[in-house]
């Protein structure tokens, strides 16, 4: 199995789930922790704070750009659910969207 | 004064703002306003709007307007089988990253859902060409007002996060039938 090398960081805005390396990129376990392995274990088992190398096999890593919003496990279902299940907007909200429509797009 | 007694406009931010005078009450946004908003805008970090009243030229209020991609990591069946995405896609998103109001135009008299209406309708405007999946922003810690601003505007929780902030989302198929086929 192909493996690199990786430079994690425990992350200021969730230390669960989400590792930087050393070039800004993200390493990301798939499934969570639960599923990461090696770094995973890494991890858990470490109280270091800081910028480790490891190796560990690149199937177990996503990386993902710097600018890429990352959701944590707990964030998942609710913005599934939202995004899937969008419901209805309110009539009180209707009545705010044709309020701004009338005021700013009068002609439309 | 009311959004709908008081004249006003929203374009993207121009040197004609009279920005020093603008005042929220919240430091970092005004900071931001008042100093880095231009830089943001001139290397196209965000877009920021801003509300300005056309009698007086006062700045009302402002908001920005990001793209970004969202990493929700393995994707529900439905959108693997049906929408044809990979199963670790990442997706487009529109943040609404910053957003103010002055405090000379007060409160409850409806400028904050007057400005989320320009916001949403901007995004949805701008999904046409770039996709989003809709709009997502953070609250800051402890900022109870606009937690129940934003979920009063439906806007779906996903939780508090390790730094305190509370992160929201809204579809942008919500957005749609909010402002039809606008």
């Amino acid at each position: 199995m192909e493996k690199a090398f990786v430079t994690v960081y425990q992350s200021t805005s969730d230390a669960s789930n989400i590792y930087h390396d050393s070039s800004g990129l993200s390493a990301i376990p798939y499934n969570g922790a639960a599923d990461c392995g090696n770094l995973a274990a890494h991890i858990a088992n470490s109280t270091f704070y800081a910028p480790q190398t490891i190796y560990v096999p690149l199937a177990r890593v996503a990386v993902v750009p710097p600018d890429t919003i990352v959701l944590v496990e707990r964030e998942r279902h609710a913005f599934f659910d939202a995004l899937l299940n969008p419901g209805e907007p309110s009539q009180k909200a209707m009545d705010a969207a044709r309020r701004y429509r009338e005021k700013m797009q009068p002609s439309g | 004064m009311t959004p709908e007694t008081t004249p006003h406009d929203f374009r993207p931010l121009d040197n004609n703002h009279p920005r020093t005078a603008f005042s929220c009450g919240d430091t970092a946004l005004d900071i931001y306003f008042r100093t880095l908003a231009g830089q943001s805008g001139r290397r196209r970090m965000s877009v920021v709007h801003v509300m300005s009243n056309t009698v007086t030229q006062d700045v009302i209020a402002y908001y920005t307007l990001t793209n970004a991609s969202i990493d929700a990591g393995l994707l529900p069946d439905v959108l693997v089988k049906k929408n044809r995405y990979r199963p670790h896609d990442t997706l487009g998103v529109t943040l609404l990253g910053r957003f103010a109001i002055d405090l000379r135009y007060s409160r409850g008299k409806g400028w904050g859902v007057h400005m989320y209406m320009d916001a949403s309708y901007n995004a949805l405007l701008a999904s046409r060409i770039v996709a989003s999946c809709g709009i997502l922003l953070d609250t800051e810690t402890g900022n109870a007002r606009a937690r129940e601003f934003w979920a009063g505007r439906e806007f779906v929780s996903l939780g508090i996060r390790n730094d305190g902030k509370e992160r929201f989302f809204i579809s942008m198929d919500y957005i749609q039938k909010l402002h039809g086929n606008a």
